[in-house]
């Protein structure tokens, strides 16, 4: 059973950290990245290409926060800014064909459909007491997960940076009228939301590989995992996403694979129906 | 209102369903009004219907490189009954109903082709089949729906797949001989894999009196050791894996997360044509058994059929192929197969040439003497798929390294 509880968590990190990402640009701009998994697969493959071709990993992960900024921004320009302020949440609709562009792109560049990601740290396997093996990239995935969502949530909470951010998200006007620089902000934080997508596809490409179609899983799963912890909340994505993934792999041991996705879309519809904000999220009075 | 008006009026009220009924006939385009095929001293014509572009297109270029090999083998040597071989490729994106759409429209245009390649999915060839019976084409895939295995229904049609029922009783008969295997775990994806390799598999278990259990997994999900772990537990003396895809990565990762790479697996025929040695490690291939196809192990030189020798050497540079020659041979074998049933009836007739592919001279022949190079057994008059025998697939552990393509066996 530990196997199990250590993979679900790795898992479940994997899909906090699509959250988290979904929430940076939620929190700042009002716009959810539904682009965001697709730059953790185009980091991955990235990833593989430059290790295979001996780049050393300290180099590859700083071509990647790079490679992320510039796509993030493209994307801010192109499929973000036009629709600004329309108030009608068409974000969705681009940013999902950003997601299309760059899986195109990958099918184009890369003659094979998969690709393995080699690890930076140790390969090779755990064995556990009591059976059952672990590889070190699903302990590091989950510390990463730990790290990367308190360290968000501690900047848009106590920080005076993330504290403007959110405040020009709530209030453009009020905002401008304190000296807040709304449109910079939004688009600052699209560009470190793409770095950070990017670099970390060194710690996920390990253990999901590097596939095309998996974006649109994580996009799913990143999204549900948002619902469920609320969206705009960072503690909420991490222990729902953490949640979710032992939920996962809890089911799938116990009863069977058949019922994995049947009982996470149940835990998702009865969110929805019984706490419509999330189990974190703050519920919102709507202004008659 | 006049007579006159009120008699034109009702006549034409009489007409009127008459014209749209003739329309409607003639817009059907009966057998009868369809142009016919090619005739004597003109070109025979050969026409692929493939996804050149789309998912399948490294298939689908691999396919038209080993027909166009067989062309160029077939021309340079006199044609077909002295008669050249053109061949005309459109697209059909892998998808059933376009590719109905370009049949029609390439009959009606310039008339009945010769032979049709219907398509590499069985989507494709299910949508193409009934077309070829009613315009009376020859037509072949290489595709596994036994739906497609309907010589009545399907009289034009030859599939040179094999069925999901050969791949298990082979595997079945490689377990039986181990002498000493009672219960096998299979492991694979919970989707229409599954329905189709599990009853399949079950027969020819049962029939060999070995034990079976089913542990199934998400084609989605990311650590797939559970399954594994459940065939452990549930004693087996031997796994059979069988995934296609991207999932097939997650697979190996997984058998050995779980401990179960001790146990040896078969690999089914989804895991076997994928390059799968190119993202495993030897621990993950350890104690693996794929079920390998004709041309994807390595036959040396010295043992490869005249065919076989001709199919190579026009592949080109065989580095360049980013798929095993196995995909390329389904092309080679489709025309050779065709072109020597046209030779054996003597006229390229449908009717002629189908009865000829139901009892080809060749089939069942020595390797050595047979224009195709995939499966040694062909059609008959009750079934229009290969009749394959057990030990035309090689069960065997590989080294993981290729040679012109081919996995190399490991040595026992």
């Amino acid at each position: 059973m530990l196997v199990t509880l250590i993979s679900g968590l790795a898992i479940g990190a994997i899909y906090s950290l699509v959250a988290v990402g979904y929430n940076l640009t939620w929190l700042t701009s009002k716009a959810v990245n539904f682009a965001y998994a697709a730059f953790i697969v185009t980091g991955m493959f990235l990833t593989a290409w430059m290790a295979n071709l001996g780049i050393p990993f300290l180099l590859i992960f700083v071509i990647l926060i790079a490679i992320g900024a510039i796509v993030a921004f493209v994307e801010y320009l192109t499929a973000i800014l036009p629709l600004r302020d329309r108030g009608d949440h068409a974000e969705l609709v681009t940013t999902v064909g950003v997601t299309t562009v760059l899986q195109g792109l990958i099918f184009f560049l890369s003659p094979d459909d998969v690709l393995r990601v080699p690890f930076f740290g140790p390969e090779g396997l755990i064995d556990l007491p009591g059976g059952g093996r672990i590889a070190p990239a699903e302990i590091v995935i989950v510390v990463v997960a730990i790290i990367v969502a308190l360290g968000a949530h501690f900047w848009s909470t106590k920080t005076r940076s993330g504290l403007a951010a959110l405040a020009q998200s709530e209030d453009r006007d009020a905002a401008l009228i304190l000296g807040v620089r709304p449109g910079r902000i939004a688009a600052v934080m699209f560009v470190l939301s793409g770095s950070l997508g990017f670099v970390l596809a060194p710690f996920i490409g390990p253990i999901t590989f590097a596939i095309v179609a998996i974006a649109i899983t994580l996009s799913i799963k990143g999204f549900v995992v948002l619902a469920i912890g609320g969206i705009g909340s960072q503690l909420g994505a991490l222990i729902a996403g953490l949640a979710l993934g032992v939920v996962e792999a809890v089911v799938v041991t116990v009863a069977s694979a058949s019922y994995q996705n049947l009982v996470v879309y149940f835990i998702f519809i009865a969110t929805l129906l019984l706490r419509p904000q999330g189990i974190f999220g703050a519920r919102k009075e709507r202004a008659v | 209102m006049s007579i006159r008006t009120i008699t034109s009026r009702r006549t034409a009220m009489l007409l009127a369903p008459i014209a749209a009924a003739t329309l409607l006939l003639t817009a059907c385009g009966s057998p009868s009004t369809t142009p016919e095929s090619s005739s004597e001293g003109e070109p025979l014509e050969v026409l692929i219907i493939s996804g050149e572009t789309g998912a399948l297109s490294v298939n689908s270029e691999a396919m038209r490189l080993g027909v166009d090999a067989a062309v160029a083998s077939l021309n340079e040597a006199g044609g077909v009954l002295g008669r050249e071989v053109e061949v005309t490729t459109l697209d059909d994106q892998s998808d059933p109903t376009r590719a109905v759409t370009l049949l029609q429209e390439y009959v009606a245009d310039n008339g009945k082709p010769d032979f049709v390649a219907a398509g590499q999915t069985s989507n494709e060839a299910l949508a193409l089949a009934p077309l070829l019976t009613r315009d009376q084409i020859i037509g072949m895939a290489s595709v596994s729906s036994p739906a497609l295995d309907d010589p009545e229904q399907y009289p034009y049609f030859f599939s040179t797949a094999v069925k999901q029922a050969d791949v298990t009783a082979a595997a079945a008969k490689f377990l039986a001989d181990q002498g000493d295997v009672e219960h096998v775990g299979l492991v694979i994806t919970n989707d229409a894999l599954r329905d189709a390799v599990e009853p399949a598999l079950q027969t020819a278990l049962d029939a060999e009196g070995i034990e079976l259990s089913v542990h199934s997994f998400d084609p989605e999900a990311i650590d797939v050791s559970s399954a594994f772990t459940e065939a452990q537990a549930a004693g087996a003396d031997w796994i059979y894996a069988e995934a296609i895809g991207t999932v097939v990565p997650r697979l190996f990762e997984g058998r050995v997360k779980a401990g179960a790479e001790n146990i040896p697996t078969i690999g089914g025929s989804g895991i076997a044509v994928s390059p799968f040695t190119d993202f495993t490690t030897e621990q993950q291939r350890e104690n693996f058994y794929p079920i390998l196809y004709p041309l994807t192990h390595y036959i040396a030189p010295e043992d490869r059929s005249d065919a076989l020798n001709d199919f190579i050497a026009r592949l080109g540079d065989l580095s360049e192929l980013p798929v095993t020659i196995n995909t390329h041979a389904y092309g080679w074998d489709q025309i050779m197969i065709w072109a020597n049933a046209v030779e054996q009836a003597g006229t390229a007739d449908p009717d002629a040439v189908r009865d000829a592919l139901q009892d080809l001279e060749f089939s069942g022949a020595d390797a050595a003497d047979q224009p195709w190079v995939l499966w040694r057994n062909l059609f008959s008059e009750d079934s229009h798929f290969p009749q394959v025998t057990a030990d035309e697939f090689a069960i065997s552990q590989v080294t993981g390294e290729r040679e012109d393509t081919m996995l190399v066996l490991k040595e026992d």
